[in-house]
């Protein structure tokens, strides 16, 4: 059965990749996979993951650590955005190549504005696709450098395991979740973890624990440090309270850990 | 089969005084307690009082003006301690309390069993209408909730959410080029269908 010629297939795959590979080096800032073997030279002029990486790190030049921690996190949403490419490609190209089959079989002329509707189609679809991948991997890349700021932070002041919160943007939006692991039941006071107790994976609904790159696709909560010596008043607000206080301690006295 | 829900009411309510009977023992109990190692604390702390004052005299202080003991009414009544007037005191408000609760709780659910009972009489189901109707309200609450924070809340654009809407954005414009394109290419790669 006659389908679509091969020219034309691969066309359509030219322009979908280059539209994606376009986007990937825009988000990404850079190619991680180019650059495997490589010393990468940043920049914080144009705003990308690695920028915003590096910004969360406090506009520091990174050491082998957090370089290679940036170019994992680069790599995984670089193979995310890859994975959707090579998925929107084969839809296309088979919607297409079904069209053509079918039109052939009838004896009938195909029409190219047919075929680039399928084409628009496929790219609105990736396009949700790519919302999620885009939106998980910079709070990802947000959390994950400020975590690591809020490590070397903590060294200098001999913390091994720091006191870390979520800071959430309360609205419509606010997922179950995060009433639950990131506030305490008064829907004020942030609720305090220890940074090793947070995930690095993605989260599911009923893990004990909340996760850097967030508790949804589309989660806003930022992690904060709280040093020693600082709790939190009655509004939630952060302040002084003596030189030995230790508010995780006194908070999982009276609000023990919810799972 | 039909439910006697009169009975069920009452064995429930029988239920509930003798928990709230107990309930109430073991915190009469506990109280009596701590009112005994109080009234300690406070003869201890008197005579601590008494010694200070003795002492003071003895250097010719003034014991009026610090640790000034109490009166003897005062000690006599620490000495009787508060248990008594508390036990009566206790025992009376449980007693107002349900003189107050019962009447309140019985017309309803009364109410509620005279309504099922004659249903059942009548030989008709009861409807779930009145919980169908307290989801409905509480749903209606969590919208109106959402609905506030929504109207209260500006819209906060961070940098990670300005980069979001520049890559979707792009995406967007470029699809559209490059579907203006697709037909223009077909054409110029001369490609016969």
């Amino acid at each position: 059965m006659k389908g679509l010629p091969l020219k034309i297939i691969d066309k359509i795959e030219e322009i979908i990749g280059a539209q994606f590979d376009e986007i990937t080096l825009d988000f990404l800032g850079i190619i991680p996979k180019l650059s495997r073997n490589k010393r990468i030279v940043f920049t914080t002029t144009r705003s990308n993951l690695t920028s915003l990486f590096l910004q969360a790190l406090g506009h520091r030049k990174p050491n082998q650590d957090e370089e290679d921690t940036l170019k994992g996190c680069l790599r995984v949403a670089a193979n995310y955005i890859d994975a959707l490419k090579e998925r929107t490609q084969a839809r296309a190209v088979q919607t297409a190549n079904a069209y053509a089959q079918e039109t052939f079989a009838n004896n009938k002329q195909i029409a190219p504005s047919k075929i680039r509707k399928i084409v628009v189609e496929e790219m609105g679809k990736a396009q949700n696709h790519l919302k999620l991948i885009v939106n998980s991997e910079t709070n990802k890349a947000v959390n994950t450098g400020t975590a690591l700021q809020i490590q070397k932070v903590a060294d200098d002041v001999g913390d091994k395991d720091p006191v870390v919160f979520f800071l959430v943007t309360k609205d419509d939006k606010t997922g179950d979740e995060e009433w639950i692991l990131h506030l305490l039941p008064d829907r004020k006071t942030p609720r305090l973890w220890y940074l090793s107790e947070i995930g690095a994976g993605y989260h599911k609904v009923g893990d004990p624990n909340p996760k850097l790159p967030g508790l949804h696709p589309n989660c806003r909560c930022k992690i904060t440090y709280l040093p020693k010596s600082f709790g939190f008043g009655p509004e939630g607000k952060i302040k002084w309270v003596e030189l030995d206080h230790d508010e995780i301690k006194e908070q999982r006295k009276a609000h023990p850990l919810p799972r | 089969m039909s439910m006697d829900y009169k009975a069920k009411y009452k064995e429930m309510r029988a239920q509930l005084i003798k928990s709230s009977d107990l309930a109430f023992r073991l915190g009469y109990e506990q109280g009596m307690k701590d009112a005994q190692v109080e009234n300690m604390q406070m003869q201890m702390e008197q005579q601590a009082q008494q010694m200070a004052q003795q002492a003071a005299m003895m250097q010719g202080g003034q014991p009026g003006q610090e640790g000034q003991p109490m009166s003897e009414e005062e000690a006599a009544m620490q000495e009787q301690g508060g248990a008594p007037q508390d036990k009566q005191g206790m025992e009376q408000a449980q007693m107002e309390e349900e003189q107050e609760m019962e009447p309140g709780q019985g017309t309803e659910l009364d109410n509620h069993i005279n309504e099922l009972e004659s249903l059942v009489a009548k030989g008709e189901k009861p409807t779930v209408t009145d919980l169908r109707k307290a989801v409905e309200a509480l749903s209606n609450v969590r919208k109106n909730q959402k609905a506030k924070m929504k109207a209260n809340k500006p819209a906060v654009a961070t940098a990670q959410k300005k980069l979001v809407d520049s890559i979707l954005g792009k995406w967007e414009k470029e699809s559209k080029m490059t579907a203006e394109n697709l037909e223009e290419l077909i054409a110029t790669e001369g490609l016969k269908l």
